[in-house]
């Protein structure tokens, strides 16, 4: 684990490095050295920033969970029941390419500005991610794998929970990393549009101000936010799916 | 202790029905074993599956113990080949979860698993996941975990067959002598001749698909480990290949 945690602390030094090279040689205003923004990201934090990290941490958190809660179990019984998912899958497969960003002003129009329009869209993106993920991982369990356990004596509820849920767990949690990174997105872009808190609203503001020390404070402040999304996702991969890393 | 008559199963696939089963006839006395042997893909699994209450489409009858075959029979273990284990569940997790399973958590359970694990050499491997385990050690896992819920019928397929030879015999021996301990009955599906005969009682020898029976050899030396070593077994593994060689044409 120590070893770990400093390869990332190199990597991220590394990152920073190169931050400051390219500005050095570069010499713009809307491009300013480490330094500079990480001035702006410790000064602004306890006087906005920090609140406006908190309360989009707070959406993209809740918006996983609530995605994560309604697409597993249904991908889950989907991938597992054939006469269903020969009904749905169309439905999916139609719906999931749809790029759900672009009903934002529908679902602002119905939803209002608040909270819940935000946390809606991101659930929305990434429950379709999770959910054909799931799905498939479910739908291409070994049978004998299964039979083996039924023959055990295990009912159906058992079989789900002793032998797809274990063996489908290290997908969903791939899979929910890689969705971590576009609920960031999309957070970042229901933020931008009529909002008045979260780190969207906090870079859009500094943008029109055009103050590039506080715009690369908000970069810093989202970048954290997303390598604190994924390192507890790869956490929670390695204490849970101990097996998958022997 | 088991009973087939006259079994026949056809799969259905989107443009063709395939039969895997025709005809099949034959008996297990209860405490005996019996060898199931033919070409691959002949059906050999199918009927194991049939045994097991796995598979409920077929014609014909099934009795064990006197009774129609059914899903989960709680006295009936089923041994896949390679599937056996939960790569997830540790080997202690794994040997539990056939008793887990049934609600039976209590201390003799425990006990009795641990004994288990004696047996068959596994005590010190209880902490480890299948995947940190060699081929032998997996499947003698596999055998404590079936054993585990205490079987009157043990079904094996192709239980060893992905063995060096050495560990093969080894597993084998450990086999007959559980046999020898528990009395239980035991029907093991092989491809292997060698293993037919060296602990199959009663061995079934079955055509190409679809298959029948085409002989029950009868095998009485069965049952020590000096028989692999005598003129009768080298006698008996000679019938049973020009029975195969026959039939394969």
């Amino acid at each position: 684990m120590g070893r770990r945690i400093i390869v990332y602390l190199i990597a991220i030094a590394a990152l920073i490095g190169l931050w400051e090279v390219a500005a050095v040689s570069l010499q713009m205003a809307a491009f300013p050295t480490p330094v500079i923004a990480f001035a702006a990201f410790l000064q602004d934090l306890p006087h906005g920033l920090g609140r406006d990290l908190a309360i989009s941490a707070w959406r993209v958190s809740i918006s996983i969970v609530i995605s994560l809660v309604l697409a597993v179990p249904l991908g889950l019984y989907l991938g597992r029941e054939e006469a269903l998912d020969r009904f749905f899958a169309p439905l999916i497969y139609v719906t999931y390419p749809i790029p759900k960003i672009v009903l934002l002003p529908v679902i602002m129009a119905m939803c209002g500005l608040g909270n819940f329009s935000k946390i809606f869209l991101i659930a929305l993106t990434i429950f379709f991610q999770i959910l054909v993920t799931t799905r498939d991982a479910a739908r291409q369990l070994e049978r004998p794998l299964i039979d083996s356990v039924t023959s055990l004596g295990a009912n159906k509820w058992q079989v789900y929970r002793h032998v797809i849920w274990p063996a489908v767990l290290p997908e969903i949690l791939t899979a929910l990393r890689i969705a971590s990174g576009t609920a960031i997105a999309v957070l970042f872009f229901a933020e931008t549009i009529a909002s008045e808190d979260g780190l969207g609203y906090y870079l859009m503001d500094a943008w029109t101000r055009c103050d590039w020390a506080d715009l690369f404070a908000g970069v810093i402040a989202m970048s954290i936010l997303g390598l604190a999304i994924y390192m507890t996702l790869e956490l929670i991969e390695r204490r849970v799916c101990t097996w998958k890393y022997l | 202790m088991v009973l087939v008559e006259h079994l026949s199963v056809t799969y259905r696939q989107t443009n063709a029905s395939i039969q895997a089963l025709k005809g099949v006839t034959f008996s297990v006395e209860a405490g005996e074993t019996c060898a199931i042997i033919g070409p691959s893909g002949c059906g050999k699994t199918t009927l194991l599956y049939v045994l097991a209450g796995l598979r409920t489409g077929f014609s014909g009858r099934v009795l064990i113990n006197g009774q129609p075959v059914r899903p989960q029979r709680r006295e009936t273990a089923l041994i896949l080949q390679d599937y056996g284990l939960l790569p997830w569940k540790t080997v202690w997790q794994n040997v539990i979860l056939g008793p887990q399973l049934r609600g039976l958590t209590g201390p003799e359970i425990f006990k009795q698993c641990e004994t288990l694990l004696h047996q068959l050499g596994l005590a010190d491997l209880g902490h480890l996941f299948p995947g940190q385990l060699s081929g032998g050690q997996r499947q003698r896992v596999a055998i404590a975990r079936a054993l585990a819920v205490d079987p009157d019928l043990l079904l094996m397929d192709e239980p060893f067959s992905s063995l060096d030879a050495l560990t093969r015999e080894m597993l084998q021996d450990n086999l007959l002598a559980i046999w020898k301990q528990k009395r239980l009955t035991v029907v093991i599906v092989t491809h292997s001749i060698e293993e037919a005969v060296y602990l199959g009682r009663k061995i079934i020898v079955l055509s190409p698909r679809p298959a029948h029976v085409i002989a029950q050899v009868d095998n009485p030396g069965v049952g020590t480990r000096a028989w692999r070593k005598q003129a009768g077994f080298y006698h008996v593994c000679s019938r049973l290949r020009e029975l195969l060689q026959v039939e394969g044409g």
